[in-house]
């Protein structure tokens, strides 16, 4: 854990300063956590402050200070849920969605070694965030924590309140919907690496 | 032919993680503006007015309520006293009115009362 369990315990009897630690402390992984949840960086800062303040509502609800991370990122997980849900209703204009023109100007604009690096992440990311786009809100949020934050099957149990054996078949199938929709962009040359 | 696809398979799985690893590694670290905690801090105080301002308003709905069943109470019991007889029910025997009317000589056969 990132703080001590004390810490945990002051800021739940209302201590605003151990809140305040608290939040320093998780900011940037449940900033980062945010980022690959949602895909869209302009709107991380918004969703993590949800998630703080949830977070401030919902301490007394804590009943042990152990378990502080993975309910950490169950609330994160939910805010994440909430702004997906939102975000459906609007679809937006993606680097993925730019005609191959579009993109190619980009490319040009780019000159130098450290822009082309840029560049190249930038496809990695869209790509990545097209084909997790691709599978359901469920799907998307459970593999991102298994596969890209590193989250164990432990964890995870903690997360999603589920056994063992139900998390790797929903992890299980959930990374063959991604995969397959994986085949299918490779065959038609999306993938980054093509 | 089997062989082929399952290691086919495999190193589409190779690749996927292999690209699971450079997303990682793409996505920038998030640090969140100067204005993050007073930000956070203002989304606090502004749940807990509205919080407050409810528990105010169902405050004085919850008063007002208990006010209007006072008042109900008061005049029901009112009315429901002013519309009982004073005497009791000897003392309406008592009456000589009363007696009259309940002696038996006081009915004629017919239903006539004289």
């Amino acid at each position: 854990m990132l703080v001590e369990a004390e810490l945990i315990q002051r800021a739940k009897q209302g201590d605003d300063q151990a809140y305040n630690q608290i939040v320093q402390a998780y900011r940037r992984r449940i900033l980062g956590t945010i980022s690959r949840l949602i895909g869209r960086p302009e709107d991380v800062e918004d969703v993590g402050q949800e998630v703080f303040v949830r977070l401030y509502y919902s301490l007394d609800q804590l009943r042990e200070p152990e378990i502080f991370e993975p309910w950490l990122y169950r609330l994160t997980v939910n805010a994440a849920y909430d702004y997906l849900r939102k975000q459906r209703r609007r679809p937006e204009a993606r680097m993925s969605d730019l005609s191959e023109q579009q993109v190619m100007l980009a490319d040009a604009d780019a000159g130098t070694l450290a822009q082309r690096e840029d560049i190249r992440k930038s496809k990695i990311r869209d790509f990545v965030q097209s084909l997790l786009g691709s599978v359901s809100e469920e799907d998307r949020v459970l593999l991102t924590l298994k596969e890209v934050e590193g989250l164990s099957l432990k964890q995870l149990e903690d997360v999603y309140h589920v056994n063992e054996n139900a998390l790797k078949v929903r992890l299980f199938r959930a990374r063959q919907r991604v995969l397959k929709a994986f085949a299918k962009s490779e065959e038609s040359g999306e993938s980054p690496g093509a | 032919m089997m062989g082929e696809g399952m290691s086919l398979e495999n190193s589409r799985e190779e690749r996927f993680d292999r690209l699971m690893g450079d997303y990682r590694d793409a996505c920038p670290e998030v640090e969140g503006s100067a204005d993050f905690m007073p930000g956070v801090w203002r989304r606090i105080e502004a749940r807990r007015r509205s919080v407050f301002a409810w528990a105010r308003m169902s405050r004085r709905v919850l008063a007002a309520a208990a006010a209007i069943c006072f008042l109900f109470g008061v005049v029901l019991n009112t009315a429901i006293n002013s519309s009982l007889p004073v005497s009791s029910y000897v003392e309406a025997l008592d009456d000589d009115d009363a007696l009259d009317q309940l002696h038996p000589a006081s009915y004629s056969p017919d239903g006539d009362r004289e």
